[in-house]
């Protein structure tokens, strides 16, 4: 499917810029995920970490930069020196390859849980409808939710929902995940059996990319982290040593706010 | 005043031909313009720039022009064009053409009340345009489109009146002829607001029947 090389990183981005009406939000990015990695994403509101992550995946599509997937670049072709942009059609083979959970967790409310993890394996992967069932109602035992195949969003708590939209993601069988902070808008107990889903996929070595405050889980569980500031990357590095040492003063008023 | 019962029975046939008729016509329009307004109104929400443009055109053009003056063209201009109509025909393209336009936007804003993480969400999934419009999209737009939709429809219904002034034999047509044949009015008029009472009740009940029934769970 793409021109990959196998001891490439997993997803390389250079230089990712992206402007938002008149806002310049991305302003130079450049990072590596490896496989089996857990990169944490933080940073203060508007400071474009949702827009980092709808990058990755081109959800949306940056102005400047470039992404490699596995080696081979995503979202243009090389055309003699002209870069023109993949069709979106072209985009979708790369972008199922990431699942993304979001922090409103964005079940289709008019169907059950089970229905909502089994729709895009069949109709985006065409596949077999007794084995996607079958696969579905593994990663919804995996993710706990056994007894609530059959209900529907409005019937879960929000704990429930965003498992089922864990459970959703894994289906398309994608090779790394995107968490946009899914766990903001959940009560302390809800988040804790999402957190434990989260901490459990990151043991059997799944890759993930997650924007998130909670600063237990990136402490304990994040390979590395990210420190956004105004667009761009302020700090880097391994969890403990970065929260322990701040260099910026904007992570040290950060943490000063998220140990409150 | 005398009302005269006889006399609508002795008319019936006449006037039972012009029910029909309209009945008819608002079948057509409304089979027509449901499927070209979806795609109207999916236009206007589509990620093509040009699309939205020229469906944005199409309504704001149709809803700039009075009703008759659109029928008056699809019945006078279209034959000295060249295109050579049935009457029937001229008011069923005319009703058509403008119903759409209003339609799409009862329609689009039904879609428009789907939240903004849906289309994240299927995006992110990967799911195609269509499936994505048949399997999420529409499902949940339907309940908030249901009673704009039969609001659109019972206006049609009394809509298709203005077909009688360019020669299409509907309800109001043949009631208006049966006032000229007996210089009796009163009687024929209340058949025809009786009649056009019942179609747009129809309406009315099938609205609250369809309501119940996409209501989301
Ligand atoms: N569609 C848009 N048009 C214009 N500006 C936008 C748009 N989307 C986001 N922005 C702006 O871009 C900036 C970054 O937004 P983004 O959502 O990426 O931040 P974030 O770091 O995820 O914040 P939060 O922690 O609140 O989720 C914000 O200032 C926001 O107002
Ligand atoms: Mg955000």
């Amino acid at each position: 499917m793409f021109d990959t090389a196998p001891d490439a990183p997993l997803l390389e981005i250079r230089g990712i810029e992206k402007t938002l009406g008149e806002q310049h939000v991305l302003r130079g990015m450049d990072f590596t995920v490896r496989r089996g990695e857990v990169l944490a994403i933080i940073g203060a509101s508007g400071s474009g970490k949702s827009t980092l992550l709808r990058c990755l995946n081109l959800l949306i599509r940056p102005d400047n930069g470039r992404i490699y997937w596995q080696g081979a670049e995503v979202g243009w072709h090389q055309r003699g020196d002209k870069r023109l942009p993949m069709a979106e059609r072209e985009l979708l083979p790369f972008r199922t390859r990431l699942g993304m959970v979001f922090q409103s967790f964005n079940l289709f409310p008019h169907m059950s849980a089970l229905e909502n993890v089994c729709e895009a394996p069949m109709t985006v992967q065409h596949r077999d409808k007794s084995e996607v069932r079958a696969e579905a109602e593994a990663l919804l035992a995996k993710v706990r939710l056994s007894h609530r195949m059959h209900a529907y969003p409005h019937q879960m708590s929000g704990g429930e929902q965003q498992r089922v939209a864990i459970a959703r993601a894994l289906a398309m069988r994608p090779e790394a995940l995107l968490f946009d902070e899914v766990t903001s808008a959940l009560d302390p107990e809800l988040k804790a059996e999402v957190l434990r889903v989260m901490r459990e996929l990151a043991e059997e070595g799944m890759t993930m990319i997650s924007v998130s405050h909670e600063m237990d889980f990136v402490r304990n569980v994040a390979d590395r982290v990210i420190f956004m500031h105004a667009g761009r990357i302020a700090e880097q590095g391994v969890p403990a040593e970065v929260f322990a040492d701040p260099q910026t003063p904007e992570l040290r008023a950060f943490l000063g706010r998220a140990g409150d | 005043m005398n009302f005269d019962p006889t006399l609508i029975e002795n008319a019936l046939p006449s006037l039972l031909y012009g029910v029909r008729t309209t009945i008819w016509l608002f079948l057509a329009i409304m089979g027509l313009c449901t499927p070209l307004a979806l795609l109207v109104a999916l236009a206007r929400v589509s990620r093509v720039r040009g699309l939205r443009r020229a469906a944005a055109t199409y309504v704001n053009v149709i809803r700039a022009l009075p009703l008759l003056v659109i029928l008056y063209f699809t019945f006078y201009g279209l034959p000295s064009l060249g295109v050579f109509v049935s009457p029937f025909t001229a008011a069923l393209v005319g009703l058509t053409v403008v119903t759409t336009a209003y339609l799409a936007e009862d329609l689009r804003s039904g879609l428009m009340a789907v939240p903004r993480g849906q289309f994240e969400a299927a995006d992110a999934l990967g799911l195609p345009t269509w499936r994505f419009v048949w399997r999420v999209l529409v499902p949940q737009a339907l309940p908030v489109m249901c009673g704009p939709y039969f609001t659109r429809a019972i206006v049609t219904v009394k809509a298709t009146s203005i077909a009688s002034l360019v020669a299409v034999s509907e309800l109001t047509a043949q009631s208006m002829a049966k006032v000229t044949e007996t210089y009796r009015s009163v009687e024929f008029l209340a058949f025809a607001a009786v009649v056009y009472l019942l179609l747009t009740s129809l309406m009315a009940i099938l609205q609250s029947r369809v309501q119940r029934r996409v209501t989301l769970p």
